[in-house]
């Protein structure tokens, strides 16, 4: 029973949603709402130019709001609608959250999702953005390190013939091993056919009966 | 092993992986890196308002582009900037200083609101709004003591005083006064007056009080403006009189708290631009600007007697025909001494200069550079030694012993500058007006950006520091439409460079060329007598290597400049389109010249193509760049074959913004093929408006637009394919037999808002091409085409992976790293410029808006230059020492041996 | 060989044999077969049977690297980085410079048969070097498709030209 009026209600949202975003353009006698905000500066202070360089755009531009001295702030004159609230700051990132007015004047926030667009993940309203990370916008350049020198698979295809080079020699001079080696050596030893021979000897064959024949009309 | 090892790939980790290596191959900046190939100006636009501070440090100013900053007195730096709404409605009305240092600012529109700024960080120190219905266009405003008053004008009945609480917005009191003479064209406030000219008649009223007494004042002569007194002692205007019998002249009228006359200065021959009042007398100073051939003088002289007091001995240099500036400001001392104080000059060309009392500039700002409307990079010239070297190639006749005279003479030169460079020394010789380091240097990454601005002002920067090497201010033009042609590089022996700029005069609106060496700036201006529609270079060059542009005019004639070149054309007129879209009655109409004849160029409509105007609007027209260049003729498919792109060069995207009773906004995308008029392919987005951006190279098309169904931003690729074989692949021809193309679509969501966007473009374009995204927030995304690519699939085959495609995912992601503008935030992106660099790998970029950002960038990494941080030196070393070191290895084995031989 | 350097000699007397052999029989428990392996033992062992073994073993010595070669190939793996491409290459050159030096290989050959094994020799390369093809064939180092010429193709000339935009007026 529960389902199927959540489901209603989701379908009725939607409708109202989709009837209040149609109306893009402001009418002079429309209702108007603000969009209220606070934003936490970084841990580290704030910088000398927090003030200048940190906008916070609403729709990329649409609807800007100016940070206050208490870093607070403010959207005015909007009207109802679905806004797209950013921070920008070059040094540090902010989450963009979407806000949006319905048709009565309620406002409600939200985690921005471009993807799975109806999903509703609340945010606190009135905003409290708080910073991300610094950003970083740069590579960092590789440094030399020895173990990474060592382990790379270049140096090592080439230390380990070497190794193998200098070391086994001295290790067989070593009589015992020397004597190992030679008893593994003969443990290994089989007796396969020499191809060449084979070869040889089928090839030669012919001629060797003929040998023989040529004998034995000598010896006849 | 590794064969094995590969198939392990098939797992989800692969898309990892994979996103993980585009983004260490793309284009990164290292930190260490920062301000060697970019740099950035900072502008804020024409000055509209402006005060200087009570420090006296900065100036607090207002601009046209609705920007608020504050400027350093000192340097002219951008102390802190605050960018308004850029609504095409939106504008700031008042700027005023409050009582207690503030900085007041009004802005109308839509969303009319009063802010204040404290001068310091430019925090905001309060914000209230204003109703939307307020008749922005009738209200002059003043500050008053912790009050803002909104006057409301009507027309020759009365006004309508509004005072408002300047900290909270709350209005404490309305009336209105009937006085039958004011107009809002013909009244100034002054401090606590109204006043308002009439006639011969100044009028004058205290605004700031319920039922003042208008005072009124005979000048005697006619009145033509008047403008008030900003050196805020005592209210007065600067009255501008136009007599008929000794020509005009200027007056300076002061008045009491209460609105009477108190003094009347003497009428000078110039007009007066500030009054510096004495705090102990009733002897005020008035000062002047004096213009003198190309020079502007300071002349100040007494208020009562018009006696001359001083004139600076200095002068600014300022052209003769730009029209008189504006003084803003005047900045003074704190001891009243009339030597500290610095004018706050505002020219007609936008240019802000701030000037000492002695005449001496203390610092200008080119703010034409915020609005860019047109941008070409030009090569530099060769220096001289290159330019005789280059001469050897040009006279083909000489016999052989000639030639070798010349070979041999050219590279004793060659060692000689060798010599020199090598020992420091370098020919101060020379050419006359260039500079020295103005020469193309080996890797062509030496340019001259040639900027023409909506001010009418063209300048030349030099790439490598954003110098400004020359100036040119083109006064009463319209610079709405304005092209920009090169019709000669610098690569044509004696012949100088040459470019070409059309606009429009601005007031019969008659085409207007301005010819000029884009190297020196040195031009001429021509007016052409009709109305050009569009302009065509033409594929040649003619017998001094200057390529000649087709004009189509209004009435549909066809004419060339220069009008030598007309025999070129002859041959080439029946091959020779051209077209143009017209967003009022949405026709897009084809023109052949194949009428033509070998005196007389005819353009003869062909095709015709009408995108109804009632059901959707022409936005914008996206040709390919005639200096795009198509290396790789098709796409390695994962099992080694071909598919052949098409690659139509008369091609261009039409994209039309609709409106639709159901779906609201409708935004179409058509590929036109403008020789035939045929249309190639189409599509259609519902619920789709803009912003829309458009990217046309190649054989692919990238657009931006917003969703508005799912509130997003869209950016959608379409590429075209012939298929596995190539139709024709000699020639191409629009005509014959056209071939309906493959075609391949993708979208993806950009979880941005764009506001320009830009292919990067290489000199042979067989760098892979990446696509400059600028953004709402500032940032300059580089995009690889690879993440755009309309091939990529939901689930990947083995062979797609062998092409290297990756995998679909809706979302591009934006990281970081590939801001190619680092931490440099650009706002109002208005346009990206790109142009090859003399290495295939390096393609240079010119980011503008409000500001201006260089750098360049290498799709495909710098393949074709060393290293940065490559050591010549550490590696020469290094051989040295191997050598040095087996040499001595090879000697002590031989000794080695030799003693064992002895054993 | 024996027989063969016999023949040298104008004249020679021969005690031991074959008065033995033909007139008186053989002692009980003698086996003649015996001195027949004996002396066949010892014929492998002469000097031109070992030139022709040696011989061979030359012949064959490239179509014995053939195993080696496809184990090779197959740990190479078909990706394009420097090990596998120094393994192909050297796949590649060896019968390659094999097939070069030819003729000096060819002197060291001797024995009667020299042709046979020449061609065995021959063929052998030509098997590894077409083994080293297939490799670089299954590593897409063969221009053998029409994608592997896509970077000589020229642009082609456009026919029309054409120019314009949106309306200036």
């Amino acid at each position: 029973m529960e389902y199927p009026k959540l489901l209603f209600a989701a379908i009725s949202l939607s409708l109202l949603v989709c009837f209040s975003y149609g109306q893009r353009d402001v009418e002079p006698n429309q209702d108007v709402y603000t969009i209220e905000g606070r934003i936490f500066p970084p841990d580290t202070g704030i910088p000398p130019s927090w003030y200048s360089q940190t906008r916070i755009l609403a729709n990329g531009g649409e609807y800007i709001a100016i940070l206050r001295k208490d870093n607070s702030f403010v959207f005015n004159h909007v009207p109802t609608g679905s806004y797209v609230i950013e921070v920008v700051n070059p040094t540090y990132s902010y989450e963009p959250v979407r806000v949006e007015i319905n048709s009565k004047g309620k406002l409600r926030a939200r985690k921005l999702n471009y993807i799975q667009t109806s999903t509703v993940d609340p945010v606190a309203y009135p905003l409290a953005l708080t910073p991300l990370a610094r950003i970083r916008y740069f590579q960092i350049r590789e440094q030399w390190r020895a173990t990474d020198f060592l382990y790379s698979p270049m140096v090592l295809m080439m230390v380990l013939p070497l190794v193998i080079i200098m070391i086994l020699p001295k290790v067989m001079n070593d009589p015992e091993t020397r004597k190992e080696m030679e008893h593994l050596n003969s443990l290994t030893r089989y007796d396969m056919p020499e191809m060449s021979e084979v070869l040889a000897s089928f090839f030669t064959g012919g001629e060797k009966q003929k040998s023989k024949a040529v004998r034995k009309k000598k010896a006849q | 092993m590794m064969a094995r090892h590969l198939n392990l790939f098939i797992f989800m980790p692969q898309v990892f992986i994979i996103l993980f290596s585009i983004f260490t191959v793309s284009q990164c900046l290292y930190e260490d890196q920062v301000g060697k190939f970019d740099w950035h100006q900072s502008f804020i636009g024409k000055l509209k308002f402006a005060f200087g501070d009570a420090s006296g440090k900065r100036a607090i100013v207002a601009t046209e582009l609705n920007v608020v900053a504050a400027l350093s007195l000192k340097t002219g730096n951008i102390l802190w900037r605050h960018i308004l709404e850029k609504d095409p409605q939106t504008n700031i009305l008042f700027l005023s200083p409050t009582s207690s240092g503030e900085a007041l600012v009004v802005t109308g529109g839509p969303k009319p609101l009063v802010r204040a700024f404290d001068p310091i960080n430019g925090a905001l120190a309060w914000e209230w709004t204003l109703p939307s219905t307020f008749p922005f266009d009738r209200i002059l405003w003043a500050v008053s003591t912790e009050k803002l008053y909104a006057l409301s004008l009507n027309e020759g009945e009365d006004f309508v005083v509004q005072q408002f609480n300047i900290r909270t917005g709350s209005q404490t009191s309305k009336w209105k006064t009937i006085v039958p003479w004011v107009h809002k064209s013909k009244c100034v406030p002054s401090r606590d007056l109204l006043i308002c000219h009439s006639g011969k008649t100044l009028h004058t009223i205290r605004f700031s009080q319920k039922d003042a007494k208008p005072y009124p004042v005979e000048l005697g002569q006619p009145i033509a403006q008047i403008e008030s007194v900003k050196s805020g002692e005592k209210a007065g205007v600067f009255v501008d009189l136009s007599n008929l019998e000794s020509g005009p002249s200027s007056q300076v009228v002061l008045f009491s708290d209460q609105g009477q006359t108190s003094v009347k200065c003497k009428p000078l021959s110039s007009p007066a631009r500030w009054v510096f009042f004495d705090s102990v007398g009733e002897s005020n100073i008035i000062l002047q600007m004096v213009q003198r051939d190309e020079k502007l003088s300071i002349v100040t002289s007494d208020c009562i007697s018009g006696n001359k007091i001083e004139e600076s001995t200095g002068g600014v240099k300022y052209p003769a025909d730009l029209g008189p500036p504006h003084v803003e400001s005047v900045v003074c001392g704190s001891n009243h001494d009339m030597a500290s104080c610095r004018l706050l000059i505002n020219s007609p060309d936008q240019a802000i200069t701030l000037v000492q009392y002695s005449g001496k500039v203390l610092w200008s700002r080119e703010e034409a550079l915020a609005q860019i409307s047109a941008v070409e990079m030009m090569d530099l010239p060769v220096s001289d030694k290159d330019a005789a070297i280059e001469k050897e190639f040009d006279s083909k006749e000489a016999g052989v012993l000639g030639m070798f005279g010349r070979r041999l003479v050219s590279q004793a030169l060659q060692a000689q500058h060798l010599l020199q460079t090598v020992f420091g020394l370098h020919d101060p010789i020379q050419p006359a007006g260039q500079r020295a380091d103005l020469v193309r240097d080996d890797f062509g990454l030496h340019k001259m950006i040639v900027v023409a601005t909506k001010a009418g002002k063209l300048f030349g920067l030099d790439n490598l520091n954003g110098e400004i090497i020359w100036q040119k201010a083109l006064v009463n033009v319209d610079t709405r439409s304005m092209q920009l042609f090169i019709q000669r590089t610098t690569r044509h022996g004696p012949f100088p460079a040459q470019c070409l700029l059309l606009l429009k005069d601005k007031i019969s609106k008659e085409s207007i060329l301005y010819t000029f060496n884009p190297i020196t700036g040195e031009g001429s201006r021509r007016s052409l007598g009709y109305r050009v529609l569009q302009a065509m270079p033409l594929p040649v060059v003619d017998e001094e290597s200057l390529r000649p542009i087709l004009f189509l005019d209004s009435s549909e004639k066809v004419h060339i400049e220069p009008q030598s070149a007309i025999s070129l054309v002859d041959p080439l007129a029946s091959n020779t389109y051209m077209y143009v879209a017209d967003p009022v009655t949405g026709v897009m109409t084809g023109y052949t010249l194949a009428q033509s004849t070998s005196e007389r160029l005819v353009a003869s409509r062909v095709w015709e193509v009408v995108f109804q105007p009632e059901t959707q609007t022409i936005q914008s027209v996206v040709g390919k760049s005639p200096q795009e260049r198509v290396h790789s003729q098709g796409r390695v498919l994962g099992d080694r074959s071909v598919l052949y792109k098409y690659v139509n060069p008369n091609l261009v995207a039409v994209v039309t913004q609709g409106t639709d009773t159901v779906h609201k906004y409708v935004l179409n995308v058509y590929l036109l093929d403008v020789v035939s008029g045929a249309i190639v392919f189409s599509i259609s987005h519902k619920r789709a408006r803009e912003p829309i951006h458009l990217v046309h190279t190649e054989n692919w098309v990238v657009y931006t637009y917003f969703s508005e169904k799912w509130r997003r931003t869209e950016i959608a690729a379409i590429e075209l394919y012939e298929g596995k074989t190539q139709s024709n692949s000699g020639t191409f021809s629009s005509l014959i037999a056209p071939v309906q193309p493959m075609v391949e679509r993708q979208s993806y969501i950009l979880p941005a808002m764009v506001q320009s966007m830009s292919p990067t473009i290489t000199e042979k374009g067989i760098t892979s091409r990446h696509i400059l995204v600028g953004l709402a927030n500032g940032a300059v995304l580089e995009v690889p085409w690879i993440f755009l690519d309309p091939r990529r699939p939901v689930t990947v085959t083995p062979e797609m992976r062998e092409e290297g495609i990756i995998p679909y995912m809706p979302e591009l992601p934006i990281p970081t790293e590939s801001v190619i503008n680092y931490n440099k935030t650009l706002p109002q992106i208005s346009g990206i410029h790109t142009a090859p660099s003399g290495l295939e790998s390096t393609s240079l970029v010119l980011v503008y808006g409000l500001d201006l950002f260089y750098t360049r960038v290498a799709p495909s990494k710098t393949f074709d230059l060393l290293k940065e941080d490559f050591d010549p030196f550490l590696i020469s070393m290094v051989l040295i020492g191997l050598g040095l070191a087996s040499y001595t290895t090879k000697r002590l084995a031989s000794r080695k041996a030799l003693k064992q031989a002895w054993k | 060989m024996a027989s063969r350097t016999n023949k040298k000699y104008k004249w020679a007397l021969d005690f031991s044999t074959r008065r033995s052999s033909q007139d008186i029989a053989s002692p009980p428990g003698f086996n003649p077969a015996v001195g027949q392996a004996h002396t066949e033992a010892s014929k492998e062992n002469d000097p031109s049977h070992l030139i022709i073994k040696k011989s061979w073993e030359l012949a064959l010595a490239p179509l014995k690297q053939v195993p080696m070669n496809l184990f090779i190939m197959y740990m190479a793996g078909n990706s394009i980085s420097p090990f596998p491409i120094m393994m192909v290459g050297m796949l590649l050159i060896r019968p390659f410079k094999a097939l070069f030096t030819l003729q000096s290989t060819f002197k060291m050959i001797e024995g009667n048969h020299a042709i046979m094994q020449k061609l065995v020799y021959f063929l052998g390369n030509i098997v590894g070097m077409l083994l080293a093809l297939y490799k670089c064939q299954s590593m897409g180092l063969l221009p053998s498709h029409s994608s592997d010429w896509l970077a000589f193709i020229d642009p082609p000339v456009r026919l029309e030209y054409s120019g314009g935009g949106i309306s200036l007026a």
